[in-house]
């Protein structure tokens, strides 16, 4: 029998909960806000050839207000979006929110945040799902599932003890020749770096085509990963969205803000509240089973608005986690002074691993070696004129690089999520504060960091690590956490609400665990797993 | 200011960074970020004399522009020298010419050195003429 599904939310959760619901066949509605990407200019055209070839090309890469200009002594944390993805963060009138110690991103736009990420598809290993109600090989086929639909690159090497290799992955890209040279450099010295380090290095998996898939083109090193991909090679969740509205049992409804939901005596959600983004009377939609994938943050909001519009109680959600990121630049003194080619996939291509004695700890890096970029960031932070500092960064460009390194983080009852007043208005409300242990245990991850680095014959320049706000990774998780045991503000192994029985969570609500990793991927392999649930229970 | 002294002022400051004129694009576009960008305006008497010196000439330019690097980082005129750059390095013909080495390894390496001794001879000029004027103006960073 077929069931009708109310989904909230468009990012990498949401999209494939109602692909995997529309293939087994029911009925799929999806409330979104929806900002919409800009068609990509040039398609055919290199990252120089759009420079040689658009008649504005400050506009294009700098923005109409010059937004993407990075003016010197800038505070705000720099994520190097350009001007053509100001959708992605684009809000909808009147919206705000609190926050102390945590610097959340939202996204609104078709796809959510995913439109933007950098295709690290890391599945959670049975290590780092040893808080989950279930173990990998539960989630194997929907890696395997996810993996097929949306593309894969990766090979089984080094890096599989901590990322476990599932079906349907595809052959990997193309290596530049820094990242090559690096992994050449650890392949000569492995033994060195594994007992002596702990440190291991290969291919990161990337949601990137090699080849064709569907109506998707393979990369073909355009260097435009950072602008929009135009041939849709990188994924982004917005391509199973197109795929879902193809789907005569799927219906979208953007431009609607999902405000909070109404439930009766039993507690079983009757209906959804939206407001038009574009204004008007709020918009009331019958629920049959609802699921939020509008994100952590904004998954709570809805849930909290809801309890409050019923009862005039404010919630708190305890266990909000994040991953903390270090970005470590590093220059390779081998390569300075060689030419860089531009022709080249733009993201990361080798990653590496560092082993904890508690399993679940470990820490995980990728490696990006700077290709296609603009120089105006780096250069004006050199201590020397604009003209000696050209200089110098034109010789080092293609000798540069830089690790993001990624460490996990536990639910604790500080951090959490609720509402407050901010200004006469009920608003979403975080805080955050890091564990104790923290600075010790990033400062240890530096040394050996720095040390693999120096044995690859790269150079950390002192003082430029920087450890980036809680908030910055957006990898929010754990406000419904999934258990065994019933508890209040949580769901149970399927995802579904214990406080509302017609309610699902498929996104990182859910997790009780985040290991340092991206969880993009498992996001997505969990939504499919969610979705056969959803679907089939009473 | 107004068009034709901002087109003066982006020929210096673009002889200064790539070593050569501008193009009327890069002229434009220049002039057209005055228009919306904030910053671009010195507040107080450091700052004005740091553009006026750097407005005379591309080695002079050099020497304010290293100067204010490290005493006046969010100046006007540090403000006006990266807005610049990242013009520059967007548009043809410059955007090739300003992101590859041009020569072997040794010859960078060689040049990188003679930037470096450049700069830092700049650097005593700019201390001469800026450093009394910091100090008795007594002004922070702009």
């Amino acid at each position: 029998m077929s069931v009708r599904v109310l989904v909230v939310g468009s990012g990498a959760s949401g999209v494939h909960f109602a692909r995997t619901a529309l293939d087994l066949g029911h009925e799929v509605t999806m409330v979104d806000v929806g900002h919409e990407r800009p068609a990509p200019v040039l398609p055919e055209a290199d990252f120089a050839g759009l420079k040689d070839q658009l008649a504005d090309p400050a506009d294009y890469f700098l923005g109409s207000k010059f937004q993407g200009l990075v003016a010197p002594g800038h505070d705000r944390e720099y994520y190097g979006f350009p001007p053509g993805k100001d959708y992605v963060f684009q809000t909808p009138p009147g919206f705000g929110f609190q926050a102390s110690g945590f610097a959340p991103l939202f996204s609104f736009a078709r796809g959510g945040l995913a439109q933007v990420w950098t295709g690290g598809c890391y599945p959670f290993s049975d290590d780092d799902l040893q808080d989950f109600p279930f173990d990998h090989a539960a989630l194997a086929p929907h890696y395997a599932k996810v993996a097929r639909r949306i593309g894969v690159t990766g090979v089984e090497d080094d890096l599989a003890r901590f990322l476990p290799v599932h079906d349907g992955l595809l052959p990997p890209l193309e290596l530049d020749s820094h990242s090559a040279e690096l992994l050449a450099g650890y392949e000569r010295q492995r033994r060195y770096f594994q007992e002596r380090l702990g440190c291991y290095v290969g291919r990161t998996r990337v949601a990137t085509l090699s080849q064709p898939l569907g109506d998707r083109h393979e990369c073909t090193y355009l260097g435009r990963c950072l602008w929009g991909c135009p041939r849709e090679a990188l994924y982004t969740p917005s391509m199973t969205l197109r795929e879902c509205q193809e789907h005569p049992a799927f219906t979208y409804l953007p431009g609607l803000e999902v405000r909070h939901f109404v439930a009766d005596g039993e507690r079983r959600i009757r209906s959804l509240v939206a407001l038009p983004v574009q204004g008007g009377a709020p918009r009331e939609l019958p629920v049959d089973r609802l699921v939020l994938t509008a994100g952590t943050l904004q998954s709570a909001a809805i849930v909290l608005r809801s309890i409050h519009a019923a009862t005039g109680e404010v919630v708190h959600l305890p266990g909000l986690m994040d991953n903390r990121q270090i970005l470590v630049p590093f220059v390779n003194l081998h390569r300075v002074g060689r030419r860089y080619r531009s022709d080249r996939y733009q993201y990361h291509l080798i990653g590496l691993g560092l082993a904890s004695a508690d399993s679940r700890t470990h820490i995980h890096g990728q490696l990006t070696t700077l290709k296609t970029a603009l120089m105006h960031p780096i250069v004006q932070q050199l201590p020397f004129d604009l003209r000696t500092s050209l200089r110098i960064a034109r010789a080092a460009h293609g000798a540069l690089g830089v690790v993001n390194l990624n460490f996990h983080d536990t639910r604790r009852e500080e951090n959490a999520v609720t509402l407050a007043d901010v200004q006469g208005e009920l608003r979403i409300a975080v805080r955050y504060a890091p564990p104790a242990d923290e600075p010790a245990r990033l400062a240890g991850a530096m040394r050996r960091l720095r040390a693999a680095l120096w044995r690859l014959g790269c150079f950390v320049p002192p003082g430029m690590a920087h450890v980036r706000p809680m908030g910055a990774s957006v990898h929010y998780a754990g406000t419904f956490p999934m258990t065994r045991e019933a508890r209040p503000w949580t769901t149970d192994p399927e995802g579904r609400s214990r406080d509302f029985p017609n309610l699902w969570f498929a996104d990182g609500s859910s997790f009780p665990f985040l290991p340092a990793k991206n969880l993009t991927f498992t996001l997505m392999a969990n939504a499919t797993r969610v979705a056969h649930h959803a679907v089939a229970s009473g | 200011m107004t068009a034709a002294e901002l087109g003066r002022e982006c020929e210096v400051f673009t002889r200064h960074i790539a070593g050569r004129a501008p193009t009327p694009y890069v002229v434009r576009r220049y002039t057209d970020a005055h228009a919306v960008l904030t910053g671009l305006e010195p507040n107080g008497g450091h700052g004005r004399w740091l553009l006026r010196v750097a407005r005379t000439g591309p080695m002079l330019c050099r020497v304010a522009d290293g100067w204010a690097r490290l005493a006046a980082p969010r100046s006007a005129l540090r403000m006006k020298l990266v807005m610049l750059f990242a013009i520059l390095e967007v548009s043809p013909p410059f955007a090739a010419a300003l992101d590859q080495p041009s020569g072997g390894r040794a010859w960078e390496w060689a040049r990188i050195v003679a930037a470096g001794v450049t700069s830092l001879l700049a650097l005593v000029v700019a201390l001469v003429l800026f450093l009394p004027l910091r100090l008795v103006a007594g002004e922070r960073d702009r």
